[in-house]
Formats: C-alpha cells, sequence, structure tokens
C-alpha cells in the first residue's frame, strides 16, 4: 500500500509524463459546464385552501417541513412591536392537548426537531424529521399549529426571558447598531424603524390576548403554505397531509397598509457611545429596495461588486489593503415593501474616520464611474454559477421555494434566473447605482468610544453630530 | 484490494430504519505521504475540496500565540502562481464557497465549486502546499496582522463575555500545555511574527506527509485521481513531525476566579478535564450534557431556567480535543440573582446524577437526537467531506462513521451516572464574569 495509486491505474510511465506536464502557471480551465436539476414542484390543496408543494429528495431517510405563514413582524403595529415574533416563540409552549414540557418531550423522543420564529414578511414553522417518525411528527407539529393555548404561566415566563435578552443586547455593539441604524433611517412610525423583537415598553404591553388574535388572524390555511422537501412521495403524503391539517378552519388574512417612508435629509452622521470599545460598529446607507423591484438583476449585480461578497471592492479596500477590519461588506434586504440598503464593518476605533472616508469613497465611485468588463463578468459569473448550492439540501431547497411564495415569483423563476443575470450590462449597473444608492442623502451610524472618534468624524464635514441612546433614539 | 491501490470501504448503519445511509470512500497515500480520500456523491453537480494540515495551536512557540491562525490567513494571499486575493477571486468567480479554519489541534481549508472547476481548485491547493513562500512578503504580512486583530477586536475583546474562554483555558491547563493559549493568541504575540516565523512554520509542518485531501461530490473517480498525483505528487515530502508529547493535564482541587467585563447580567463557567476525542468516554460525556441541558425536559433547563427561573440560559459540551478534552458547563444568572445561587442548584443536579442514573426516557431522547444529528450531518458534501478527515485525523479512519454512531446507541443509564462520578469532581475550575464593580455577584 505504499505505492501510488496511479502505479496500477495508468502505469508509471504515462503517468510521470502527466506530472511532467503540469505547467502551474496557468489556470486550470473549466469543464463542461453540467446540466442542474432543478427542484420538481409538485403541488396539491386542501378543502380549507393550504396550498401543499413537495419536492422529493430521496437522498436521505429525512423529511423536512416548513409552514410558511404570511405574515411576520411588517405588521406589527407600534405599541405591540414584537407581537409576530413572540407569537411565534409561544406556539410550541403549550396546546390544548399537551403541556410545553410534553411537545419538547415527544418531539425530543423522536430526535425531530421544531423552530417556529418570524421574519419581516412571514412566520416559518419548520419540523426536521427523520422519515421513520414522519407521521409522529406531523401530529405533534399539527397539534402545535392548529391548537396553541397560549398558557399564561408559560407567556409569564417567555416574557421575562425575552426582556432579559433585550436587556443583554445592550452589550452587543452590532446588535445596537443595527437597531440603531433602522430607528434613525425608518422612523418608529414604520415597521422598519422598530425592532422586531420589540423593545422593553411593547413587550410588557403584550398579553395572551394579542397573541390569540395575532395567531387567529394569520395563522390559517389561505395565509400558508406549506412547503415539505424529503424522502415522500405526493402519493404517500396525501393522506397524511389530510388527516393531520384537513381539520383546520378554513380563513384568509387581510392585506395590510403600509405607512409611507420618511425621506432622509443631507447625509448625517449619528454615534452611540460606548466607552473604551475596541472597535466601531459603523452602519452607512439608506431605504433600498423592494423585493418586486424591476432591477432586481442589476441592483444583485451591483451589490455583488460593491460589497456583496469577499473579493468585493469594501472588503477588498478596507480589509485587504487597508487592514481596518476583519470584513466590510455591503447588502439590499429586499423584502415585500422597501428594506435598507447597509454597509458595515467592525473597524479599529483609531481608524473609524478613514473607514467612513473609504465607504463613502467606494459609494460615490461606483456611481460616478463605470465597473469594469472584467468586474461585471466576475460578478455575473459568480452569481450565476453558484446556483446548485441553492439546491442541495433539504433545508436550501424548501427555503428556495419559500422565496418563490412569499415573494409571488413566477413558476419559471429558477429556469430563468441565469440568463435574466446574464443580460445585465456596465450601463444597467452604473444607472442602478446613481438611482438607488444616494451617498449625499445618507446616515451614517457608529456604535464606538466616542471620546476618542468624535473629533476625526466632526472633520468630516458632515455637521454636527447627533448622539443617540443605546436603543438608537434620539434623546430629549 | 491490493491490486487497485486504494482501500475501499463503505460503510452500513446497523439499525434497521437508516439502513441504506453509507459513506463509501477510496483512499490512498501519495509517495510523498500525502493522503488522499474520495467519496462520491453525484446527487448535485457540485464538488469539494477539503484539506486537513495536522497542525493547531497547540505547536506554537511561547512568545508566538495565535501563529497557526494568523498562517492560515496568509494561505489566502497568494503563492507562485496565484496572484494576491486570487484564491478568493478564482473560488468566488467559479460561483463557489470557500473558508479555512484553526483550532488547538489542526488547520482546514475548504471550497465548494460547480464541478468542472474541480482541477482549477485542486491547482491553487496544491499551489500554496507547494509554493507559497515565493510569494510570501512582509507588506501581505502586515496587512493580515492587521486583519487579525482585528478580528480578536471583533470577536472577543468587543463581545460581552469575550474574554472567559481564554481566562479558563489559562487556569485549566499548565502554561506549557497545547491548550493553555487561545487559538486568536495575544495581540504583543501578534505584533512579535515576523516572515521568518511564517516561513519555519511553513516548511515544517505545511508538508504533504502533515496532511490529508479529502474531495467529496459529483466528481470523475478516475480523472480525479490522476489530478491529484500531477497537481500534488510532486510536493516533497517533508521532514516528520513526532505527536505531541504531552503529559495527561490535571488539576488539584478548585480554582476559583472572575473578571468584571462590561456585560449585564452575570455568568458562571464550570470547567473540568475529560475524556479526548474519540477515546473511552467521550461519547457518554456528550449524553451527560444531553442529560443535563438538551431541551426543556433537562435536568439543568427545566431546574434553572423553566422552574425555578432564576436563570436566563444554561448550556454544557463535551468539547473533545485531541490530547485531552473539556467537560463545562455555563449558566447565565437572572437580575438579582448570584452566582453562587447558580452553582449550588447546579451541583445539586450533578450530585443527583452522581446518586442515581438518569431514567431510560432521558437515554433514548438523546440517542434519537443523537441519530438525527448524525443523518443531518449527511446532507451536504461539504460536511460529508470534513467529517471524513475528522475521522481520519482523530480517528485514524476515515470511515468511523459507523462506529462513532454505534458507541452512542450502547451507552447504558449507569454509563452516564459513571461519568459523571469520574470526571464531574472538585477538581475544576470555577469561573465567573460579572458586571463591573460588582464582584459580589461572583461565585464563591
Amino acid at each position: 500500500m505504499k505505492q501510488s495509486y496511479f502505479l496500477t491505474a495508468l502505469g508509471l510511465t504515462s503517468v510521470l509524463n502527466a506530472a511532467a506536464q503540469v505547467d502551474r502557471s496557468v489556470k486550470p480551465e473549466p469543464g463542461p459546464i453540467p446540466s442542474l436539476a432543478l427542484p420538481v414542484i409538485q403541488r396539491s390543496l386542501l378543502d380549507n385552501g393550504l396550498h401543499v408543494m413537495l419536492v422529493e429528495h430521496h437522498e436521505l431517510p429525512v423529511v423536512q417541513m416548513n409552514m410558511v405563514i404570511l405574515s411576520g413582524s411588517s405588521l406589527d403595529l407600534e405599541e405591540k412591536a414584537g407581537l409576530a415574533s413572540l407569537t411565534a416563540s409561544m406556539m410550541d409552549e403549550g396546546t390544548t392537548g399537551r403541556d410545553a414540557l410534553q411537545i419538547a418531550d415527544d418531539m425530543d423522543f423522536l430526535g425531530a426537531t421544531l423552530s417556529i420564529t418570524s421574519g419581516v414578511d412571514a412566520t416559518f414553522a419548520t419540523l426536521r424529521t427523520l422519515k421513520e417518525h414522519l407521521n409522529s411528527a406531523m401530529e405533534i407539529y399539527a397539534d402545535v399549529l392548529l391548537r396553541p393555548a397560549f398558557p399564561g404561566k408559560e407567556w409569564d415566563r417567555v416574557k421575562k426571558t425575552h426582556l432579559d435578552g433585550l436587556l443583554q443586547q445592550r452589550d452587543q455593539p452590532a446588535t445596537v447598531a443595527g437597531k440603531a441604524f433602522h430607528r434613525v433611517t425608518y422612523g418608529n412610525a414604520h415597521p422598519f424603524g422598530r425592532p422586531p423583537d420589540g423593545s422593553e415598553e411593547t413587550v410588557q404591553s403584550i398579553s395572551v390576548d394579542d397573541m390569540m388574535a395575532f395567531y387567529k388572524d394569520h395563522y390559517v390555511p389561505g395565509n400558508a403554505i406549506l412547503i415539505i422537501v424529503g424522502d415522500v412521495t405526493m402519493t404517500e403524503l396525501t393522506g397524511l397531509v389530510a388527516a393531520h391539517f384537513g381539520s383546520w378552519k378554513s380563513g384568509f388574512s387581510s392585506v395590510p397598509r403600509f405607512p409611507s417612508v420618511p425621506t432622509i435629509g443631507a447625509t448625517r452622521l449619528y454615534l452611540v457611545d460606548k466607552p473604551q470599545a475596541a472597535q466601531s460598529e459603523v452602519r452607512i446607507g439608506h431605504v433600498g429596495v423592494s423585493r418586486s423591484n424591476e432591477d432586481y438583476f442589476p441592483i444583485t449585480v451591483l451589490n455583488t461588486i460593491l460589497g456583496g461578497q469577499f473579493s468585493s471592492r469594501v472588503n477588498l479596500n478596507l480589509r485587504e489593503r487597508k487592514g481596518y477590519t476583519y470584513g466590510a461588506r455591503s447588502g439590499f434586504s429586499m423584502w415585500k415593501q422597501p428594506g435598507p440598503f447597509i454597509a458595515s464593518a467592525a473597524v479599529k476605533t483609531a481608524v473609524t474616520d478613514s473607514s467612513v472616508i473609504e465607504f463613502m469613497k467606494e459609494l460615490k465611485r461606483i456611481r460616478d464611474e463605470d465597473v469594469t468588463e472584467k468586474e461585471l463578468k466576475f460578478a455575473k459569473n459568480s452569481l450565476i454559477r453558484r446556483e446548485p448550492q441553492n439546491f442541495e439540501t433539504p433545508q436550501q431547497i424548501a427555503g428556495q421555494l419559500a422565496s418563490l411564495v412569499i415573494y409571488d415569483l413566477p413558476d419559471d423563476y429558477f429556469k430563468t434566473y441565469v440568463q435574466n443575470f446574464e443580460k445585465v450590462t456596465v450601463a444597467d449597473v452604473r444607472r442602478v447605482a446613481q438611482q438607488y444608492l444616494k451617498p449625499s442623502s445618507m446616515n451614517i451610524v457608529i456604535v464606538g468610544d466616542v471620546a476618542a472618534i468624535r473629533q476625526g468624524l466632526e472633520n468630516l464635514g458632515y455637521g454636527s453630530l447627533q448622539l443617540l441612546e443605546g436603543d438608537g433614539r434620539i434623546p430629549n | 484490494m491490493r491490486t487497485s491501490g486504494f482501500a475501499l470501504a463503505s460503510l452500513f448503519l446497523p439499525a434497521s430504519a437508516i439502513a441504506q445511509l453509507s459513506i463509501a470512500y477510496e483512499s490512498q497515500e501519495l509517495a510523498n505521504g500525502l493522503k488522499v480520500i474520495l467519496h462520491e456523491d453525484h446527487s448535485v453537480p457540485l464538488v469539494t475540496v477539503n484539506i486537513w494540515y495536522h497542525v493547531g495551536s497547540g505547536r506554537e512557540k511561547p512568545g508566538r500565540t495565535g501563529f497557526a491562525h494568523l498562517f492560515e490567513h496568509m494561505l489566502f494571499q497568494g503563492s507562485a502562481n496565484v496572484g494576491d486575493d486570487q484564491h478568493f477571486g478564482y473560488i468566488q468567480e467559479a460561483g463557489g464557497t470557500l473558508n479555512g479554519s484553526t483550532n488547538n489541534d489542526r488547520t482546514n481549508y475548504f471550497e465548494t465549486v460547480p464541478r468542472q472547476f474541480l482541477e482549477m481548485t485542486l491547482w491553487l491547493e496544491a499551489d500554496r502546499m507547494g509554493f507559497l513562500l515565493p510569494a510570501m512578503t512582509q507588506v501581505k504580512l502586515d496587512n493580515q496582522r492587521d486583519v487579525v486583530k482585528n478580528e480578536r477586536r471583533q470577536g472577543v475583546d468587543n463581545q460581552p463575555y469575550g474574554r472567559a474562554f481564554e481566562c479558563i483555558h489559562a487556569l485549566l491547563y499548565e502554561p506549557a500545555y497545547p491548550y493553555h493559549w487561545p487559538v486568536i493568541g495575544s495581540m504583543d504575540d501578534l505584533s512579535a511574527a515576523s516572515l521568518e516565523d511564517v516561513k519555519e512554520f511553513f516548511r515544517t509542518y505545511y508538508v504533504p506527509n502533515n496532511a490529508s485531501l479529502v474531495i467529496a461530490g459529483d466528481f470523475d473517480p478516475a480523472q480525479t485521481k490522476r489530478w491529484v498525483e500531477e497537481y500534488f505528487g510532486g510536493i516533497p515530502r517533508g521532514g516528520e513531525i513526532p505527536p505531541p508529547g504531552v503529559e495527561a493535564p490535571a488539576l488539584e482541587g478548585e480554582k476559583v476566579d472572575l473578571m468584571e467585563d462590561r456585560v449585564q447580567l452575570p455568568r458562571l463557567y464550570l470547567a473540568w478535564h475529560s475524556a479526548a476525542i474519540a477515546a473511552p468516554d467521550d461519547a457518554e460525556l456528550d449524553v451527560l450534557a444531553d442529560v443535563l441541558v438538551g431541551g426543556k425536559n433537562s435536568r439543568l433547563f427545566k431546574t434553572l431556567v423553566y422552574e425555578k427561573q432564576i436563570a436566563q440560559d444554561v448550556s454544557a459540551f463535551q468539547f473533545s480535543r485531541r490530547l485531552s478534552g473539556m467537560f463545562m458547563i455555563q449558566v447565565t444568572a437572572k437580575p438579582e440573582h448570584t452566582l453562587s445561587e447558580m452553582k449550588n442548584v447546579v451541583q445539586a443536579e450533578i450530585d443527583k446524577l452522581k446518586r442515581s442514573p438518569p431514567t431510560e426516557r432521558e437515554l433514548e431522547r438523546s440517542k434519537n437526537s443523537t441519530k438525527a444529528a448524525f443523518v443531518n450531518r449527511l446532507q451536504s458534501i461539504g460536511a460529508k467531506a470534513d467529517q471524513i478527515n475528522n475521522y481520519n485525523f482523530f480517528w485514524g479512519d476515515p470511515g468511523a462513521f459507523e462506529r462513532d454512531i454505534a458507541r452512542y446507541q450502547s451507552i447504558t443509564p449507569s454509563d452516564v451516572q459513571r461519568v459523571a462520578n469520574k470526571y464531574l469532581t472538585t477538581s475544576r475550575v470555577v469561573f465567573s464574569v460579572v458586571p463591573l464593580g460588582q464582584p459580589e455577584l461572583a461565585a464563591q
């Protein structure tokens, strides 16, 4: 076993030739592009209006279920911020037939995992189980989704844990920076200006009746899609879904109205003080675009070049050239309503002002000058060739399907994805940069040691600095 | 299988319901000592390349802590035929993902790319294994030193409780023991690292006979073997690297210490020496952790968080490493509660487990969750490749998957009681992190 395998596989001579011929100075060319089998989506509809989507995936004996409820934290009212999120977290704290410990014990005994969390536009109830336990796991899953009890005793505990968790967030500079940015950019009147997990006052005001009402309004079959990916066929599934979800009372959720987004004036600097901080957390941006924006593809290419991955302009500049940070990035949060565009990094305290200068330089440059053909090709290749990685595991496939249903994307979305990126030109990138990035009208939020960074930041010419409270509020 | 030169193995799980699971692989050692392991999985047109260099922070010298990790950064800075930042560039333009990581025992590098880029990825990994030094410069070292210092600030110094782990390691292990100092290193030592240090570390440890290469996913095995030989076969073997020779770490009695930090809530850490990875008792200690903190019905969660509601969170784990393990319990107290109170409740629960074994139901919950976790680990080729390298290095057998699962399935309640008695003794570190100016909250 000491000899190398090639001795038997090829014979000594041919291999020595091959080894001698390899020219390391030339990057090997890629082989032929393989075809990617896109997931085949099977659909069915229960009498109560629940849509079911199935992708068969028989590689492993597991089944992933994702009940997507098309309501999330964007529906929270100002005085009840955190309601969608807390309702989700209370779902497995008791049903009419099982208490909190029983639910956990039954799930753990099957080795199944259940998680219910809300996002901005939707709530996700995810079940992962071995196929051998599918029926038993679905029974608990349906119990939790159809018959939650919101017991007052459990809410007292969950509420206290949640409030103490909010207290702990004050120590996390990245969390503070994100919340402060949202607050100054959207204002407290807009749902995106408020933290999705609420504030101390709003959480205190939430009752089990509020959660029961939110549940009844939104957790209804007409507002839900059950996505299933795994080692199961539609034939096997039909009976199971009907047995466990057939009794779910039909209903639809009303469409919410959103307040308009405030406009930002000239670029302004906001500071949250964290005395003696080792770093400054920097967030720069403004209101961005919605997921339905017609320029989705060019905007994605733009951001890939600007700050969407390691080999992007802001990271190569602030990290690899300047050594200011462990990583710099940018991103558009594209939701049903326009989420923010944010460029961000945690930078060494002494170079806080220099980091803002470099970020602003990159934000202006990508508007004022065309990106190079090489950069464009790099970004498009990167996005197009990444497609197979979106479909490797059942979780990834379920996540892709969820984005289709939440954002009403066309059925041929995955099929046309490649050509939609291929169409993007240098001129498109320039146009969307000018249209959607406004460096002269951005909020710059920094969480750091104010005594150490204030002077440098004042010299940047963005007017007077505004100090913020830890939660992003402008102090009285 | 002598004639093929590749050892063939296929693993089948004994449990009936998951009988179709297996990790089939072929392995061989090149003439220069590089271990090569191939695992085919044609479900998606992707392939992963995963290299482990069998060196971690445990091999660092005094005054040069953080070096193995700083060195890991240097491996992304180009080599003789790959320009600055081009490693990231080529992989990202290929639509791939990549990273590297360093721990006490090993350093790994991995890329997942569409299958047509396998040859390019092997070329990249071979170039930095064989031809790194011609491209190494002081400028690059200085830049990455700054990046790593920022990584430390972001992940340790500017994080609540961020420095607790390095304090606990310093208390638990003697100064010369390889786990005494943190992987990320100290700022002073990072400043002291020189270009000559980089070169010496590379020549000693980044040699084919100290590495293992796993390729997993959708590839043509015959073609892949030829590429591996072409790109890696010509890299010369390095010197022999003796296994680290250290005494088993020991602790006499209880070491109690505290740190004041910018935190709202105090946190208690209890740490013990425990079994090394894959050693007897390693799996039993995992189950012990599960009985203590796995799910709402676990002993510590139920008592501290659910019933008494005096703790914000609790966690426990068996941190098994090559030379020895560490068993740790962490509890964050709620406002108005002290860490001595936490310590007493935790101790009472430990004592209960020492006196009488957990129930069959507790064991079944743990075993079933473990079984599901093993299956889930097989979902991505990236995770599988790293797992194979893990088994190869720590178990001396790339196909240890089956043995690994089997050891959990045979554990009995009295095994859990036995390891609680054996390891959770009064020889331990009791470490408190308390809000600034409130040392009275610390555990006594």
